[in-house]
Protein backbone atom coordinates (compact mmCIF):
# COMPACT_ATOMS: atom_id res chain seq x y z
CA UNK A 1 0.00 0.00 0.00
CA UNK A 2 2.86 2.31 0.88
CA UNK A 3 4.28 1.55 -2.55
CA UNK A 4 0.95 2.73 -4.00
CA UNK A 5 0.34 -0.55 -5.81
CA UNK A 6 -3.18 -0.35 -4.49
CA UNK A 7 -5.06 2.07 -2.28
CA UNK A 8 -6.61 1.47 1.14
CA UNK A 9 -9.99 2.01 -0.53
CA UNK A 10 -9.28 -0.71 -3.06
CA UNK A 11 -8.15 -3.11 -0.31
CA UNK A 12 -11.24 -2.40 1.79
CA UNK A 13 -13.55 -2.69 -1.21
CA UNK A 14 -11.94 -6.02 -2.10
CA UNK A 15 -12.67 -7.50 1.34
CA UNK A 16 -16.20 -6.08 1.46
CA UNK A 17 -16.85 -7.72 -1.91
CA UNK A 18 -15.42 -11.00 -0.56
CA UNK A 19 -17.74 -10.77 2.45
CA UNK A 20 -20.75 -10.12 0.22
CA UNK A 21 -19.90 -13.11 -1.94
CA UNK A 22 -18.96 -15.61 0.75
CA UNK A 23 -20.50 -14.67 4.07
CA UNK A 24 -24.04 -15.66 3.18
CA UNK A 25 -22.78 -19.24 3.46
CA UNK A 26 -19.99 -18.91 6.05
CA UNK A 27 -21.84 -16.50 8.41
CA UNK A 28 -18.66 -15.27 10.08
CA UNK A 29 -19.77 -11.64 10.47
CA UNK A 30 -22.51 -10.35 12.76
CA UNK A 31 -22.21 -6.89 11.27
CA UNK A 32 -20.20 -5.40 8.40
CA UNK A 33 -19.09 -1.80 8.91
CA UNK A 34 -19.27 -1.03 5.20
CA UNK A 35 -19.84 2.69 5.50
CA UNK A 36 -17.35 3.46 8.28
CA UNK A 37 -14.71 1.11 6.81
CA UNK A 38 -14.80 2.92 3.48
CA UNK A 39 -14.63 6.28 5.26
CA UNK A 40 -11.61 5.10 7.29
CA UNK A 41 -9.97 3.83 4.10
CA UNK A 42 -10.53 7.18 2.43
CA UNK A 43 -8.80 8.96 5.31
CA UNK A 44 -5.91 6.47 5.12
CA UNK A 45 -5.48 7.18 1.40
CA UNK A 46 -5.24 10.89 2.14
CA UNK A 47 -2.47 10.15 4.64
CA UNK A 48 -0.67 7.91 2.15
CA UNK A 49 -0.98 10.61 -0.48
CA UNK A 50 0.89 13.00 1.81
CA UNK A 51 3.49 10.27 2.54
CA UNK A 52 3.46 11.00 6.23
CA UNK A 53 2.73 9.01 9.39
CA UNK A 54 2.19 5.70 7.77
CA UNK A 55 3.37 2.32 8.96
CA UNK A 56 3.18 -1.29 8.02
CA UNK A 57 -0.41 -1.63 9.26
CA UNK A 58 -1.74 1.57 7.66
CA UNK A 59 -4.94 0.72 5.80
CA UNK A 60 -4.90 -3.00 6.64
CA UNK A 61 -8.51 -4.26 6.81
CA UNK A 62 -9.20 -6.30 9.95
CA UNK A 63 -12.19 -8.00 11.55
CA UNK A 64 -12.90 -7.79 15.29
CA UNK A 65 -14.50 -10.35 17.60
CA UNK A 66 -17.86 -9.27 19.00
CA UNK A 67 -16.49 -9.03 22.57
CA UNK A 68 -13.95 -6.25 21.90
CA UNK A 69 -15.27 -2.71 22.20
CA UNK A 70 -15.10 -0.21 19.35
CA UNK A 71 -16.52 3.16 20.38
CA UNK A 72 -19.98 3.74 18.91
CA UNK A 73 -20.33 0.23 17.53
CA UNK A 74 -22.57 -2.50 18.88
CA UNK A 75 -20.79 -5.20 20.92
CA UNK A 76 -22.89 -8.09 22.22
CA UNK A 77 -20.36 -10.75 23.22
CA UNK A 78 -22.55 -13.14 21.23
CA UNK A 79 -25.36 -12.75 23.78
CA UNK A 80 -28.98 -11.64 23.62
CA UNK A 81 -28.60 -9.93 26.99
CA UNK A 82 -26.31 -7.33 25.33
CA UNK A 83 -28.48 -6.80 22.25
CA UNK A 84 -28.29 -3.14 21.31
CA UNK A 85 -25.35 -2.37 23.59
CA UNK A 86 -23.16 0.29 22.01
CA UNK A 87 -19.59 0.70 23.24
CA UNK A 88 -18.93 3.98 25.06
CA UNK A 89 -15.16 3.74 24.57
CA UNK A 90 -12.46 1.93 22.59
CA UNK A 91 -10.72 -1.13 23.97
CA UNK A 92 -6.99 -0.42 24.36
CA UNK A 93 -6.19 -2.79 21.46
CA UNK A 94 -8.65 -0.89 19.25
CA UNK A 95 -7.13 2.43 20.31
CA UNK A 96 -3.69 1.13 19.37
CA UNK A 97 -4.85 -0.26 16.04
CA UNK A 98 -6.60 3.02 15.27
CA UNK A 99 -3.28 4.75 15.89
CA UNK A 100 -1.74 2.31 13.39
CA UNK A 101 -4.59 3.28 11.00
CA UNK A 102 -6.10 -0.17 10.64
CA UNK A 103 -9.50 -0.28 8.89
CA UNK A 104 -12.21 -2.19 10.80
CA UNK A 105 -14.36 -4.30 8.50
CA UNK A 106 -16.90 -5.63 10.95
CA UNK A 107 -17.55 -7.69 14.05
CA UNK A 108 -17.37 -11.46 14.01
CA UNK A 109 -19.47 -14.20 15.52
CA UNK A 110 -18.52 -16.02 18.73
CA UNK A 111 -19.87 -18.38 21.37
CA UNK A 112 -21.98 -16.47 23.88
CA UNK A 113 -19.61 -14.70 26.31
CA UNK A 114 -16.76 -16.82 24.88
CA UNK A 115 -18.17 -20.02 26.36
CA UNK A 116 -17.91 -23.00 24.07
CA UNK A 117 -15.58 -24.55 21.52
CA UNK A 118 -17.53 -24.43 18.25
CA UNK A 119 -19.26 -21.01 17.93
CA UNK A 120 -22.56 -22.93 18.03
CA UNK A 121 -23.37 -21.23 21.35
CA UNK A 122 -23.79 -17.83 19.68
CA UNK A 123 -27.22 -16.31 20.34
CA UNK A 124 -27.23 -14.98 16.77
CA UNK A 125 -26.10 -17.49 14.16
CA UNK A 126 -24.07 -20.62 13.48
CA UNK A 127 -20.80 -19.99 11.64
CA UNK A 128 -19.66 -22.56 9.08
CA UNK A 129 -16.11 -23.73 8.46
CA UNK A 130 -15.01 -22.33 5.07
CA UNK A 131 -13.09 -25.58 4.38
CA UNK A 132 -16.27 -27.66 4.72
CA UNK A 133 -19.53 -25.82 5.28
CA UNK A 134 -21.09 -28.75 7.16
CA UNK A 135 -18.47 -28.43 9.88
CA UNK A 136 -17.91 -26.04 12.77
CA UNK A 137 -15.16 -23.40 12.55
CA UNK A 138 -14.16 -24.09 16.16
CA UNK A 139 -14.60 -21.56 18.90
CA UNK A 140 -15.01 -19.32 20.58
CA UNK A 141 -13.36 -16.99 18.03
CA UNK A 142 -14.94 -19.03 15.21
CA UNK A 143 -16.16 -15.99 13.27
CA UNK A 144 -12.70 -14.40 13.28
CA UNK A 145 -10.99 -17.65 12.18
CA UNK A 146 -13.54 -18.28 9.42
CA UNK A 147 -13.26 -14.66 8.20
CA UNK A 148 -9.47 -14.96 7.79
CA UNK A 149 -9.65 -18.49 6.32
CA UNK A 150 -12.23 -17.40 3.70
CA UNK A 151 -10.16 -14.30 2.86
CA UNK A 152 -12.87 -11.95 4.10
CA UNK A 153 -10.29 -10.04 6.21
CA UNK A 154 -6.51 -9.67 6.21
CA UNK A 155 -6.46 -10.61 9.88
CA UNK A 156 -8.79 -10.64 12.87
CA UNK A 157 -8.74 -10.00 16.58
CA UNK A 158 -9.89 -12.82 18.81
CA UNK A 159 -9.74 -13.67 22.48
CA UNK A 160 -8.44 -16.84 24.06
CA UNK A 161 -9.40 -18.13 27.51
CA UNK A 162 -8.56 -21.82 27.08
CA UNK A 163 -7.99 -22.20 23.35
CA UNK A 164 -10.54 -19.86 21.79
CA UNK A 165 -8.03 -18.51 19.26
CA UNK A 166 -5.81 -21.56 18.74
CA UNK A 167 -8.48 -24.24 18.28
CA UNK A 168 -10.49 -22.33 15.62
CA UNK A 169 -7.16 -21.47 13.94
CA UNK A 170 -6.44 -25.22 13.81
CA UNK A 171 -9.95 -26.08 12.53
CA UNK A 172 -9.93 -23.36 9.85
CA UNK A 173 -6.28 -23.63 8.74
CA UNK A 174 -4.95 -20.24 9.85
CA UNK A 175 -2.38 -19.01 12.39
CA UNK A 176 -3.67 -18.28 15.90
CA UNK A 177 -1.64 -16.48 18.57
CA UNK A 178 -2.55 -16.40 22.24
CA UNK A 179 -0.09 -14.04 23.92
CA UNK A 180 1.30 -14.39 27.44
CA UNK A 181 -1.23 -13.43 30.11
CA UNK A 182 -0.52 -9.73 30.63
CA UNK A 183 1.15 -9.09 27.26
CA UNK A 184 -1.88 -7.37 25.73
CA UNK A 185 -4.25 -5.10 27.64
CA UNK A 186 -7.65 -6.60 28.40
CA UNK A 187 -9.24 -3.18 28.86
CA UNK A 188 -12.39 -3.12 26.70
CA UNK A 189 -12.63 -6.90 26.35
CA UNK A 190 -15.92 -8.31 27.64
CA UNK A 191 -14.58 -10.61 30.37
CA UNK A 192 -15.07 -14.36 30.43
CA UNK A 193 -12.53 -15.68 32.97
CA UNK A 194 -10.34 -12.77 33.99
CA UNK A 195 -7.24 -14.67 35.13
CA UNK A 196 -7.10 -16.52 31.78
CA UNK A 197 -8.44 -14.15 29.08
CA UNK A 198 -6.04 -12.68 26.55
CA UNK A 199 -6.71 -10.82 23.31
CA UNK A 200 -4.79 -12.26 20.39
CA UNK A 201 -4.76 -12.74 16.65
CA UNK A 202 -5.94 -14.86 13.78
CA UNK A 203 -3.81 -14.34 10.68
CA UNK A 204 -2.72 -15.98 7.44
CA UNK A 205 0.94 -16.19 8.47
CA UNK A 206 3.11 -16.12 11.59
CA UNK A 207 4.77 -12.99 10.21
CA UNK A 208 1.41 -11.15 10.08
CA UNK A 209 0.77 -12.23 13.67
CA UNK A 210 4.19 -10.87 14.72
CA UNK A 211 3.55 -7.50 13.05
CA UNK A 212 0.09 -6.99 14.54
CA UNK A 213 1.13 -8.37 17.94
CA UNK A 214 3.91 -5.77 18.13
CA UNK A 215 1.28 -3.09 17.54
CA UNK A 216 -1.17 -4.24 20.23
CA UNK A 217 1.20 -5.47 22.97
CA UNK A 218 2.60 -3.33 25.73
CA UNK A 219 1.88 -1.58 28.95
CA UNK A 220 -1.53 -0.12 29.67
CA UNK A 221 -2.34 1.35 33.04
CA UNK A 222 -6.01 0.54 32.50
CA UNK A 223 -5.23 -3.17 32.95
CA UNK A 224 -3.38 -3.80 36.21
CA UNK A 225 -2.32 -7.31 35.14
CA UNK A 226 -0.65 -5.95 32.01
CA UNK A 227 3.15 -5.90 31.89
CA UNK A 228 5.95 -4.58 29.75
CA UNK A 229 8.51 -6.75 27.92
CA UNK A 230 10.60 -7.00 24.77
CA UNK A 231 8.99 -10.40 24.01
CA UNK A 232 12.22 -12.35 23.79
CA UNK A 233 13.93 -9.76 21.59
CA UNK A 234 13.45 -11.91 18.48
CA UNK A 235 11.31 -9.38 16.62
CA UNK A 236 14.29 -7.14 16.03
CA UNK A 237 16.35 -9.84 14.35
CA UNK A 238 15.68 -11.01 10.84
CA UNK A 239 17.58 -14.31 10.94
CA UNK A 240 16.22 -17.68 11.97
CA UNK A 241 19.44 -19.34 13.08
CA UNK A 242 18.76 -19.21 16.79
CA UNK A 243 15.28 -20.75 16.63
CA UNK A 244 16.50 -23.45 14.24
CA UNK A 245 18.78 -24.73 17.00
CA UNK A 246 15.89 -24.91 19.48
CA UNK A 247 14.96 -27.98 21.45
CA UNK A 248 11.20 -28.48 21.77
CA UNK A 249 9.86 -30.43 24.71
CA UNK A 250 7.08 -33.00 24.43
CA UNK A 251 5.38 -33.89 27.73
CA UNK A 252 5.61 -37.68 28.01
CA UNK A 253 2.40 -37.76 30.03
CA UNK A 254 0.56 -36.89 26.79
CA UNK A 255 2.12 -39.79 24.85
CA UNK A 256 1.10 -43.43 24.46
CA UNK A 257 3.52 -46.36 24.77
CA UNK A 258 4.62 -45.91 21.14
CA UNK A 259 5.63 -42.31 21.79
CA UNK A 260 2.68 -40.82 19.85
CA UNK A 261 0.22 -38.25 21.24
CA UNK A 262 -2.73 -39.97 22.93
CA UNK A 263 -6.32 -39.55 21.82
CA UNK A 264 -5.81 -38.05 18.37
CA UNK A 265 -7.96 -38.88 15.36
CA UNK A 266 -6.13 -40.43 12.43
CA UNK A 267 -5.91 -37.28 10.27
CA UNK A 268 -4.52 -35.24 13.15
CA UNK A 269 -2.03 -37.95 14.16
CA UNK A 270 -0.62 -38.16 10.61
CA UNK A 271 -0.33 -34.38 10.24
CA UNK A 272 1.28 -33.91 13.66
CA UNK A 273 3.99 -36.47 12.85
CA UNK A 274 4.54 -34.72 9.51
CA UNK A 275 4.98 -31.33 11.16
CA UNK A 276 7.45 -32.82 13.67
CA UNK A 277 9.48 -34.24 10.81
CA UNK A 278 9.54 -30.86 9.06
CA UNK A 279 10.66 -29.08 12.18
CA UNK A 280 13.44 -31.66 12.52
CA UNK A 281 14.45 -30.98 8.92
CA UNK A 282 14.94 -27.34 9.92
CA UNK A 283 17.39 -28.46 12.62
CA UNK A 284 15.01 -28.32 15.57
CA UNK A 285 15.39 -31.12 18.11
CA UNK A 286 12.69 -32.80 20.20
CA UNK A 287 13.03 -34.02 23.75
CA UNK A 288 10.58 -35.91 25.94
CA UNK A 289 10.04 -34.12 29.20
CA UNK A 290 8.06 -34.96 32.32
CA UNK A 291 5.18 -32.78 33.47
CA UNK A 292 3.41 -34.89 36.10
CA UNK A 293 0.53 -32.48 36.66
CA UNK A 294 -0.33 -31.71 33.05
CA UNK A 295 -3.02 -34.40 32.94
CA UNK A 296 -4.93 -32.43 35.60
CA UNK A 297 -4.94 -29.25 33.51
CA UNK A 298 -8.40 -29.84 32.03
CA UNK A 299 -10.45 -30.28 35.26
CA UNK A 300 -8.33 -27.57 36.93
CA UNK A 301 -9.05 -25.19 34.06
CA UNK A 302 -12.80 -25.80 33.95
CA UNK A 303 -13.29 -25.47 37.71
CA UNK A 304 -11.45 -22.14 37.74
CA UNK A 305 -13.08 -20.64 34.66
CA UNK A 306 -16.60 -21.62 35.76
CA UNK A 307 -15.96 -19.84 39.05
CA UNK A 308 -14.59 -16.73 37.34
CA UNK A 309 -17.22 -16.71 34.59
CA UNK A 310 -20.16 -17.04 36.95
CA UNK A 311 -18.74 -14.17 39.03
CA UNK A 312 -18.15 -12.00 35.95
CA UNK A 313 -21.65 -12.66 34.64
CA UNK A 314 -23.24 -11.26 37.79
CA UNK A 315 -22.82 -7.78 36.33
CA UNK A 316 -25.29 -8.46 33.51
CA UNK A 317 -28.38 -7.57 35.47
CA UNK A 318 -30.61 -7.15 32.44
CA UNK A 319 -31.43 -3.58 33.43
CA UNK A 320 -29.71 -2.03 30.43
CA UNK A 321 -29.72 -2.26 26.65
CA UNK A 322 -33.34 -2.40 25.67
CA UNK A 323 -34.78 -4.12 28.74
CA UNK A 324 -37.73 -2.33 30.25
CA UNK A 325 -39.09 -1.80 33.73
CA UNK A 326 -42.31 -3.63 34.32
CA UNK A 327 -44.89 -2.15 36.63
CA UNK A 328 -45.44 -3.87 39.97
CA UNK A 329 -42.36 -6.05 39.68
CA UNK A 330 -39.72 -6.25 42.35
CA UNK A 331 -36.10 -5.74 41.40
CA UNK A 332 -35.40 -9.40 42.24
CA UNK A 333 -38.14 -10.65 39.91
CA UNK A 334 -36.91 -8.34 37.18
CA UNK A 335 -33.39 -9.78 37.49
CA UNK A 336 -34.78 -13.32 37.32
CA UNK A 337 -36.88 -12.54 34.28
CA UNK A 338 -34.22 -10.70 32.29
CA UNK A 339 -31.33 -13.02 33.09
CA UNK A 340 -33.34 -16.21 32.48
CA UNK A 341 -34.44 -14.94 29.08
CA UNK A 342 -31.17 -13.24 28.16
CA UNK A 343 -28.66 -16.06 28.73
CA UNK A 344 -28.29 -19.19 26.61
CA UNK A 345 -28.00 -22.77 27.83
CA UNK A 346 -24.20 -23.07 28.12
CA UNK A 347 -24.00 -19.78 30.02
CA UNK A 348 -26.66 -20.97 32.50
CA UNK A 349 -24.86 -24.31 32.92
CA UNK A 350 -21.63 -22.48 33.74
CA UNK A 351 -23.32 -20.12 36.19
CA UNK A 352 -24.72 -23.16 38.06
CA UNK A 353 -21.38 -25.00 38.03
CA UNK A 354 -19.39 -21.89 38.94
CA UNK A 355 -21.71 -21.17 41.85
CA UNK A 356 -21.41 -24.81 42.91
CA UNK A 357 -17.58 -24.93 42.99
CA UNK A 358 -17.51 -21.68 44.96
CA UNK A 359 -20.24 -22.62 47.41
CA UNK A 360 -19.65 -23.31 51.06
CA UNK A 361 -18.85 -26.97 51.67
CA UNK A 362 -17.48 -27.50 48.17
CA UNK A 363 -15.07 -24.57 47.83
CA UNK A 364 -12.05 -26.36 49.33
CA UNK A 365 -12.59 -29.57 47.38
CA UNK A 366 -13.02 -27.86 44.01
CA UNK A 367 -12.01 -24.22 43.57
CA UNK A 368 -9.41 -24.23 46.36
CA UNK A 369 -7.90 -27.46 45.09
CA UNK A 370 -7.88 -26.26 41.47
CA UNK A 371 -6.04 -23.12 42.48
CA UNK A 372 -3.29 -25.24 44.06
CA UNK A 373 -3.11 -27.60 41.09
CA UNK A 374 -2.79 -24.56 38.83
CA UNK A 375 0.36 -23.60 40.72
CA UNK A 376 1.73 -27.13 40.35
CA UNK A 377 1.15 -27.00 36.58
CA UNK A 378 2.92 -23.63 36.39
CA UNK A 379 5.79 -25.18 38.29
CA UNK A 380 5.87 -28.12 35.83
CA UNK A 381 6.32 -25.67 32.95
CA UNK A 382 8.95 -23.69 34.80
CA UNK A 383 10.94 -26.86 35.48
CA UNK A 384 10.93 -28.05 31.85
CA UNK A 385 11.87 -24.63 30.48
CA UNK A 386 15.25 -25.07 32.13
CA UNK A 387 16.04 -27.83 29.62
CA UNK A 388 13.95 -26.94 26.51
CA UNK A 389 13.24 -23.71 24.62
CA UNK A 390 9.54 -24.30 24.01
CA UNK A 391 6.92 -27.07 24.12
CA UNK A 392 5.39 -28.86 21.15
CA UNK A 393 1.95 -30.48 21.07
CA UNK A 394 -1.15 -30.70 18.86
CA UNK A 395 -3.66 -27.85 19.08
CA UNK A 396 -6.77 -30.02 19.08
CA UNK A 397 -7.22 -33.81 19.23
CA UNK A 398 -9.45 -33.85 16.14
CA UNK A 399 -10.15 -32.01 12.91
CA UNK A 400 -13.28 -29.81 12.74
CA UNK A 401 -16.38 -31.86 13.58
CA UNK A 402 -19.85 -31.63 12.05
CA UNK A 403 -22.23 -28.90 13.15
CA UNK A 404 -24.53 -30.37 15.84
CA UNK A 405 -22.24 -33.34 16.52
CA UNK A 406 -21.00 -32.35 19.99
CA UNK A 407 -23.32 -29.58 21.12
CA UNK A 408 -25.62 -32.05 22.93
CA UNK A 409 -22.78 -33.35 25.12
CA UNK A 410 -21.03 -30.51 26.98
CA UNK A 411 -18.42 -32.75 28.62
CA UNK A 412 -17.35 -34.18 25.24
CA UNK A 413 -16.98 -30.62 23.97
CA UNK A 414 -14.80 -29.68 26.96
CA UNK A 415 -12.51 -32.68 26.32
CA UNK A 416 -11.51 -31.18 22.97
CA UNK A 417 -9.64 -28.43 24.85
CA UNK A 418 -7.16 -30.85 26.43
CA UNK A 419 -4.08 -29.48 24.65
CA UNK A 420 -4.91 -25.78 24.57
CA UNK A 421 -5.81 -25.32 28.26
CA UNK A 422 -2.29 -26.23 29.42
CA UNK A 423 -0.77 -22.93 28.23
CA UNK A 424 -3.84 -21.06 29.51
CA UNK A 425 -3.58 -22.46 33.03
CA UNK A 426 0.09 -21.42 33.13
CA UNK A 427 -0.53 -18.05 31.39
CA UNK A 428 2.03 -18.84 28.67
CA UNK A 429 2.17 -17.65 25.05
CA UNK A 430 1.17 -20.24 22.47
CA UNK A 431 0.71 -20.25 18.73
CA UNK A 432 -1.24 -22.68 16.56
CA UNK A 433 0.22 -23.13 13.10
CA UNK A 434 -1.33 -25.03 10.17
CA UNK A 435 0.69 -28.18 9.41
CA UNK A 436 0.19 -27.58 5.71
CA UNK A 437 -0.31 -24.56 3.46
CA UNK A 438 -3.79 -24.19 2.00
CA UNK A 439 -2.67 -24.83 -1.57
CA UNK A 440 -1.02 -28.15 -0.59
CA UNK A 441 -3.86 -29.35 1.62
CA UNK A 442 -5.92 -32.32 0.50
CA UNK A 443 -8.00 -32.81 3.63
CA UNK A 444 -9.28 -30.71 6.52
CA UNK A 445 -6.72 -28.45 8.21
CA UNK A 446 -4.79 -29.52 11.31
CA UNK A 447 -2.79 -27.25 13.61
CA UNK A 448 0.17 -27.84 15.87
CA UNK A 449 1.02 -25.77 18.88
CA UNK A 450 4.23 -24.20 20.12
CA UNK A 451 4.09 -23.02 23.74
CA UNK A 452 6.78 -20.55 24.74
CA UNK A 453 8.34 -19.16 27.89
CA UNK A 454 6.51 -16.21 29.45
CA UNK A 455 6.77 -13.12 27.21
CA UNK A 456 8.72 -15.01 24.52
CA UNK A 457 6.19 -14.47 21.73
CA UNK A 458 9.06 -13.51 19.43
CA UNK A 459 10.57 -16.98 19.67
CA UNK A 460 7.45 -19.03 19.03
CA UNK A 461 6.44 -16.83 16.09
CA UNK A 462 9.96 -17.12 14.68
CA UNK A 463 9.61 -20.93 14.80
CA UNK A 464 6.34 -20.44 12.88
CA UNK A 465 7.98 -18.21 10.29
CA UNK A 466 10.82 -20.70 9.81
CA UNK A 467 8.24 -23.49 9.38
CA UNK A 468 6.26 -21.51 6.82
CA UNK A 469 9.32 -20.95 4.62
CA UNK B 1 -22.12 -37.31 43.48
CA UNK B 2 -25.90 -37.02 43.54
CA UNK B 3 -27.00 -33.40 43.38
CA UNK B 4 -30.69 -32.82 44.14
CA UNK B 5 -32.82 -31.03 41.57
CA UNK B 6 -33.78 -28.52 44.24
CA UNK B 7 -30.08 -27.78 44.82
CA UNK B 8 -29.65 -27.09 41.08
CA UNK B 9 -32.58 -24.67 41.20
CA UNK B 10 -31.11 -22.99 44.28
CA UNK B 11 -27.67 -22.58 42.66
CA UNK B 12 -29.31 -21.07 39.58
CA UNK B 13 -31.33 -18.69 41.72
CA UNK B 14 -28.16 -17.51 43.48
CA UNK B 15 -27.09 -16.46 39.98
CA UNK B 16 -30.53 -14.84 39.53
CA UNK B 17 -31.72 -17.44 37.03
CA UNK B 18 -35.06 -19.23 37.20
CA UNK B 19 -35.12 -22.72 35.72
CA UNK B 20 -38.10 -24.63 34.37
CA UNK B 21 -38.57 -28.20 35.68
CA UNK B 22 -37.31 -29.52 32.38
CA UNK B 23 -34.17 -27.32 32.44
CA UNK B 24 -33.45 -28.28 36.06
CA UNK B 25 -33.67 -31.96 35.14
CA UNK B 26 -31.29 -31.60 32.22
CA UNK B 27 -28.79 -29.46 34.15
CA UNK B 28 -28.88 -31.96 37.05
CA UNK B 29 -27.58 -34.68 34.73
CA UNK B 30 -24.93 -32.41 33.15
CA UNK B 31 -23.74 -31.03 36.47
CA UNK B 32 -23.40 -34.50 38.03
CA UNK B 33 -21.36 -35.70 35.07
CA UNK B 34 -19.11 -32.64 35.04
CA UNK B 35 -18.57 -32.69 38.81
CA UNK B 36 -17.59 -36.38 38.55
CA UNK B 37 -14.97 -35.29 36.02
CA UNK B 38 -13.77 -32.57 38.41
CA UNK B 39 -13.25 -35.26 41.08
CA UNK B 40 -10.12 -36.34 39.19
CA UNK B 41 -8.34 -33.56 41.10
CA UNK B 42 -8.84 -35.56 44.31
CA UNK B 43 -5.98 -37.80 43.11
CA UNK B 44 -3.54 -34.92 43.52
CA UNK B 45 -1.86 -34.63 46.87
CA UNK B 46 -0.72 -31.10 47.52
CA UNK B 47 1.86 -30.24 50.14
CA UNK B 48 2.33 -26.63 51.08
CA UNK B 49 6.08 -27.10 50.53
CA UNK B 50 5.33 -27.65 46.83
CA UNK B 51 5.14 -23.94 46.25
CA UNK B 52 7.62 -21.17 45.72
CA UNK B 53 6.59 -17.92 47.24
CA UNK B 54 6.11 -15.69 44.26
CA UNK B 55 4.67 -12.25 44.05
CA UNK B 56 2.04 -11.72 41.41
CA UNK B 57 0.75 -8.51 42.87
CA UNK B 58 -1.05 -6.26 40.42
CA UNK B 59 0.26 -2.79 39.88
CA UNK B 60 -1.72 0.11 41.18
CA UNK B 61 -2.80 3.14 39.20
CA UNK B 62 -1.59 6.59 40.17
CA UNK B 63 -4.08 8.51 42.27
CA UNK B 64 -4.96 11.31 39.89
CA UNK B 65 -8.27 12.75 38.86
CA UNK B 66 -9.17 11.71 35.32
CA UNK B 67 -12.17 12.08 33.05
CA UNK B 68 -14.66 9.30 33.56
CA UNK B 69 -17.31 8.02 31.22
CA UNK B 70 -19.91 9.13 33.74
CA UNK B 71 -23.60 8.49 33.95
CA UNK B 72 -24.31 11.09 31.27
CA UNK B 73 -23.03 8.84 28.53
CA UNK B 74 -23.98 5.56 30.14
CA UNK B 75 -27.64 6.59 30.09
CA UNK B 76 -27.84 5.84 26.38
CA UNK B 77 -27.44 2.17 27.25
CA UNK B 78 -29.89 2.31 30.15
CA UNK B 79 -33.60 1.65 29.96
CA UNK B 80 -34.97 4.60 31.87
CA UNK B 81 -33.81 7.76 33.52
CA UNK B 82 -35.38 10.53 35.47
CA UNK B 83 -33.82 13.84 36.41
CA UNK B 84 -30.31 12.67 35.59
CA UNK B 85 -30.69 9.45 37.58
CA UNK B 86 -30.91 5.89 36.25
CA UNK B 87 -34.28 4.39 37.11
CA UNK B 88 -34.90 0.86 38.39
CA UNK B 89 -37.79 -0.70 40.34
CA UNK B 90 -38.06 0.09 44.06
CA UNK B 91 -35.55 -1.76 46.21
CA UNK B 92 -37.19 -1.05 49.60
Amino acid sequence: MAEKKFSAKEATEFFIKQIKEKDEEVKAFLEVFEESALEEAKRVDEILEKRENFGVLTGVPMAVKDNILIKGKEATGGSKILKGHRAEYDATVIKKLKESKVVFLGRTNMDEFAMGSSTENSAWQVTHNPNDLERVPGGTSGGSAAAVAAEMAMAALGSDTGGSIRQPASFCGVVGLKPTYGAVSRFGLIAAASSFDQIGLLTKTAEDAAIIFSAIAGKDELDSTNSVSDFGGEFEKDDFERVKSFTLGIPKELLDKDGKFKGLDLETAVEIEKSKKRLEDLGIKFKEVSMPFIEYALPCYYIMIFAEESSNLARFDGLRYGASTKENKSLFDLYLENKSAGFGEEVKRRIILGTFVLSSGYYDAYYGKAEKVRRLIKKDFKNVFSSVDAIFMPTAPTVAYKIGEKIIDPLAMYMGDIFTVTASVAGLPAVSLPTEKKENRKKLPVGFQIIGKPFHEGEILKVGMAYEK
Amino acid sequence: MEIEKEKIKHLAELGRIKLTEEEAGKFKKDVEEIVAFFDKLKEVEVRETDFDISSNASETISDEKKDSIGTGKEKKNFMEEEGGYLKIPKVF
